[in-house]
């Protein structure tokens, strides 16, 4: 999926409201402290817009329920350790008080699903493009998150985004299978192809899909180590991101939270 | 012996070999003519009721073999809306020996697959198999490369498998005399636009169907001559008949055939055998139990029966004083992913966060 498809997708908010200012939640796992810390380390301007995070680390997200248009612990205990890194001490979050809320990595792995796909594009088995889109829907929406996600939508209050885990660091071994080579020569356009049937998907529930930005990858279906937090080998931690992919990755929110396409 | 009939045993009497028994123990309908054994490489083929045999065989743990099997990680949802694993190749339901030899011919290259295309709705869609996908193919050449992938299997099926067991359905069909293709379904009804200028009925008659099956037997052997062919004859009544008949005495006219050259080609065919899953179902010796309300569709159990009627007179014949081989368990679920975080894993998210909203 390209900037300009971003572009395409980049609406200002139909029912802003001019007596506050905009309004962004940001809600995930443990993935999201990136978007934190670009924040905290001013890579990104978010000048007029209204920021709160909500979310923990991602083993919580199973004691997490959609009702009522919010998303909201099963436990006290759970609430707590929500609220415990919110501005506002939230216990849960309710579409209805943002104008936006994106959601960050939230479990949503597609990175086997990729890893399928891209095997298929380069070296088969041949799947139909039936098929394939098939699967990337399928994939979305047995993800518990994601259905999260569609619910919030569907009270077309915020406008949701959502970002999915992403690939993990470029030397990770631990993938089931082993990426065959095949897979490693993977284009931008094989990607492209599969991220646009994702969005396509995920836009008739309603939700804006934000690929991994493609400057990012290396080697097919990683993510390029200067993307990788520090030590991430000594740390055996390939999953979590740093700083500088946060700031690409919010920009890409906030474009769309103003109604202009990331630059 | 004053008589042939004086010493033949109980099951070549109806009396003791059917009314005095209880249907359910009713034994020795099939005497095979070779072994089946689970290492056997086995291949299936035909109309819908042969998807039961792949279903025992691989529960049996029998080595069923798919050759089309598409990515591993396909969900069984999938797998049955684009109909993987229901054959050991994508051809979709095979009714008549015509659409097998067809299948072949074009899989083995003596003759050029058809270029026909159903277009419907922006949509393409194989005449051949027109719901192998639920919206059929995004293009032509699309259907074409899939049909491509689908004729290699077949191929790669019949050279390397040492039992090919096909199911016979139907002898009614409908053909194009201008290009001489058979059609899996009539055209209009699941896809395409029928055209009564080039769509034309035909209902095989014995010596076509003898004729086709033999000609489709001889490309298999010849392209392996180790194989070993089963035939059977689909119990399902005809959905609907175009034959002028009653769709009853048209069904019984169908099934009297195939099941007539069924015998007829094993007769003549040392490679070639029958098992009479067709008996089992419709014999009035099981007055119909094995049929759902609408006496067309076959319940679970009569498939139970015919696979363990399958299973144990293999082993009669060739595995005496054994037990048939048993349906294992069903699988547990995989593991929720969440529970398979490990503790390491979730300090290493809790410390991500912690630093992220760490005062500076």
């Amino acid at each position: 999926m390209t900037d300009r498809a971003l572009q395409d997708q980049a609406q200002p908010l139909a029912d802003g409201d001019a007596r506050h200012p905009p309004r962004l939640a940001i809600f995930g796992d443990s993935h999201y402290a990136c978007l934190r810390q670009a924040h905290g380390q001013g890579l990104i301007d978010p000048a007029g817009v209204e920021i709160e995070y909500w979310g923990h680390v991602g083993k919580r997200f199973r004691f997490l329920s959609c009702q009522g248009g919010a998303i909201v612990p099963d436990d006290d205990y759970t609430a707590q350790r929500f609220a415990k890194f919110n501005e506002k001490g939230r216990t849960f979050l309710p579409a209805a008080d943002f104008d936006m809320i994106f959601f960050m990595s939230c479990r949503i792995d597609l990175t086997a699903l990729f890893q399928t796909l891209l095997g298929a594009r380069r070296s088969g088995p041949f799947l139909s493009s039936g098929l394939q889109a098939r699967m990337a829907a399928d994939r979305l929406a047995e993800q518990r998150l994601y259905t999260y996600a569609k619910a919030l939508a569907e009270t077309r209050t915020a406008r949701i985004v959502l970002a999915p885990v992403t690939f993990p660091t470029l030397g990770y071994a631990g993938m089931v299978p082993p990426v065959p080579d095949a897979v490693h020569r993977a284009t931008a356009e094989d990607r492209a192809a599969i991220w646009q049937m994702l969005a396509d998907k995920a836009a008739s529930d309603g939700i804006t899909l934000l690929p991994q930005p493609e400057e990012t990858i290396a080697s097919g279906i990683f993510t390029h180590p200067d993307y990788a937090i520090a030590d991430y080998e000594a740390l055996d931690d390939h999953a979590h991101r740093n700083a500088a992919y946060g700031a690409l990755i919010y920009r890409r929110v906030l474009a769309l939270l103003s109604g202009k396409a990331a630059s | 012996m004053t008589h042939p009939y004086e010493n033949l045993p109980p099951d070549r009497f109806w009396r003791t070999g059917v009314a005095d028994r209880d249907p359910l123990d009713i034994t020795g309908l099939w005497q095979p003519k070779f072994a089946i054994k689970r290492r056997s490489r086995i291949v299936t083929a035909g109309s819908c009721f042969a998807q039961h045999f792949s279903r025992a065989l691989t529960a049996r743990g029998y080595r069923w073999t798919d050759f089309e099997p598409g990515p591993p990680d396909l969900s069984p949802d999938q797998r049955r809306d684009y109909n993987y694993g229901v054959f050991s190749f994508r051809t979709g339901n095979i009714y008549t020996p015509r659409m097998l030899l067809q299948w072949l011919k074009w899989a083995f290259a003596v003759e050029p697959p058809s270029p026909e295309v159903w277009e419907s709705g922006g949509r393409s869609y194989d005449p051949f198999r027109p719901a192998i996908e639920p919206d059929g193919f995004a293009s032509a050449d699309e259907l074409h490369a899939a049909r491509a992938v689908t004729l290699a299997a077949l191929r790669a099926a019949v050279e390397s498998a040492q039992v090919f067991v096909f199911t016979m359905g139907l002898t009614e069909s409908w053909q194009n005399p201008g290009t001489g293709v058979e059609y899996a379904v009539c055209p209009g009804t699941l896809a395409g636009r029928f055209d009564p200028d080039c769509h034309r009925f035909l209902n095989h008659r014995f010596g076509g169907l003898h004729a086709d099956l033999s000609a489709a037997i001889k490309l298999m052997l010849r392209a392996n001559r180790g194989l070993r062919v089963l035939l059977t004859v689909s119990p399902v009544p005809l959905t609907a008949t175009a034959s002028g008949q009653h769709v009853l005495t048209a069904t019984s006219h169908s099934k009297a055939l195939l099941r007539a050259v069924a015998s007829e080609i094993t007769d003549g065919w040392a490679e070639v055998d029958y098992f009479p899953s067709y008996e089992i179902i419709t014999h009035p010796a099981w007055r119909g139990r094995f049929f759902a309300p609408n006496l067309r569709q076959v319940l679970p159990e009569g498939v139970d029966f015919v696979m363990e009627t399958f299973f144990r007179d293999q082993a009669a014949r060739f595995s005496p004083g054994t037990a048939p081989p048993a349906a294992p368990p069903a699988a547990s679920p995989p593991p929720d992913p969440d529970d398979a975080m490990t503790d390491a894993e979730e300090l290493r998210c809790e410390e991500e966060i912690l630093a992220a909203f760490a005062p500076r």
